[in-house]
């Protein structure tokens, strides 16, 4: 440990330090932390930035009106999709009709937001978004590879948490993947959302990659 | 200025949340609604900090407790409840943003610009504009680790990374900050206290 530039040690000690400023730092690593910050003032400076990121995020923010929603309206809800009065029941039919109670949700809003074109490759067929005025659009396919120790209940229910509005299909190499439409996003934004996904817990990776697919 | 804290539960506080999710999966509604009033509004503000939008943070928010109603099942006791909780709002934020990516393009601030001279700004609007232009993983962890006061490990839980990544998004996120406040043209006698790595 160094009072100038820092070296390994100081690297790892300063990773500690967005835990000394929250308060749930064990003590051991507190004691530590606090001998090392008395005489570097690298971490120091480190120290003072952490704080005002904390106090960034904590202060003088917008105090939003709370949310008018009650937990009746949630459960409500699900009892209205799946078309019964439902008394909550353990066991797979209730989850059956829940699923597809908020799928008929979620596809309901897609399709009121956005017109469909249905497009065929192989024996797959998939929905694809078209916004209006998709001149200049261009036809991706979105591939999503899970870690191999995911289930197979669980990488569907992952591909519906991450865009349950569309349709996915498993390929040969037993990959996710769906078409998509999209009005000719910028490199980055599409690298970041890739980025985004790969960072989901269970996924492995996702690729855009362009193409052309026949439209009916 | 009042931290949600999370990370610092009792035992029976952790076990009574278990116990509720218990009930849940059996479909006690009445228990639903105790967790409700418990998570609903801290989801609310963590999402309205993300989002700063009120009608998506409580669309997340109402999403999140669906999950927890749909799924409470599956909670297998290994992590606290607000740790599974809040963990759910991370992938939920996370796909928002996605989706806000392909829509929207930018998660940029829109009431400060970087070309507003350092006369109108105080420091701490700095801080704040450079930790809404994070890349959205480390802005994620932040308010994980800032607004709810999640300790590492149980950030490293709710994210479903290693704790040393955590570790590296926090590194990462302080560098970010560095380097936006250099680039923002802070004030001279403001930089001082800002270390190189």
């Amino acid at each position: 440990m160094t009072n100038s530039a820092p070296d390994r040690c100081c690297d790892e000690t300063r990773k500690n330090i967005p835990w000394l400023v929250n308060g749930t730092l064990s003590d051991h690593a507190t004691a530590t932390l606090r001998e090392h910050l008395e005489y570097c003032v690298d971490c120091q400076a480190d120290l003072q930035l952490h704080t005002e990121m904390q106090a960034s995020v904590l202060g003088r923010e917008l105090s939003p009106m709370s949310p008018a929603t009650r937990a009746e309206d949630i459960i409500g809800k699900v009892d209205r999709e799946s078309g019964h009065q439902a008394v909550k029941s353990p066991g797979a039919p209730r989850f059956a009709a829940l699923a597809a109670g908020i799928a008929i949700l979620v596809m309901g809003l897609f399709l009121l937001l956005y017109p469909k074109d249905t497009v065929e490759t192989g024996s797959q067929t998939f929905q694809t978004a078209t916004s209006a005025g998709s001149t200049g659009s261009i036809d991706y396919v979105l591939q999503v590879q899970f870690e191999e120790q995911v289930s197979e209940s669980d990488r569907a229910r992952i591909a519906a948490e991450l865009d349950g509005a569309v349709k996915w299909a498993i390929n040969d190499k037993g990959v996710y993947e769906v078409h998509v439409r999209l009005a000719a996003p910028s490199l980055q934004v599409l690298q970041e959302y890739e980025e985004l996904t790969d960072s989901i817990t269970g996924v492995q990776s996702a690729k855009f990659t362009a193409l052309q697919l026949p439209v009916r | 200025m009042t931290q949600v804290r999370l990370g610092n539960s009792g035992n029976d506080k952790g076990a009574a949340e278990a116990l509720l999710l218990r009930r849940v999966a059996d479909g006690d509604r009445g228990a639903f609604e105790e967790l409700f009033e418990i998570y609903h509004p801290r989801l609310f503000a963590f999402l309205f900090r993300l989002t700063r939008s009120h009608g998506t943070a409580e669309e997340l928010a109402n999403d999140v407790m669906l999950t927890l109603w749909k799924d409470a099942g599956r909670f297998r006791g290994e992590s606290k409840v607000s740790t599974w909780v809040f963990g759910i709002a991370y992938r939920k934020a996370l796909a928002h943003l996605r989706k806000r990516k392909l829509t929207l393009v930018s998660i940029k601030d829109d009431d400060a610009t970087v070309g507003d001279t350092g006369a109108q700004f105080e420091r701490e609007d700095w801080v704040r504009q450079g930790i809404q232009a994070l890349p959205a993983k480390q802005k994620l962890t932040v308010m994980l680790v800032y607004f709810l006061g999640l300790s590492c490990e149980e950030t490293a839980s709710a994210v479903g990374v290693p704790v040393n990544t955590v570790k590296t998004r926090m590194f990462h996120a302080r560098k970010n900050m560095k380097e936006h406040l250099i680039a923002s043209g802070v004030p001279e006698e403001w930089r001082k206290d800002i270390s190189d790595d």
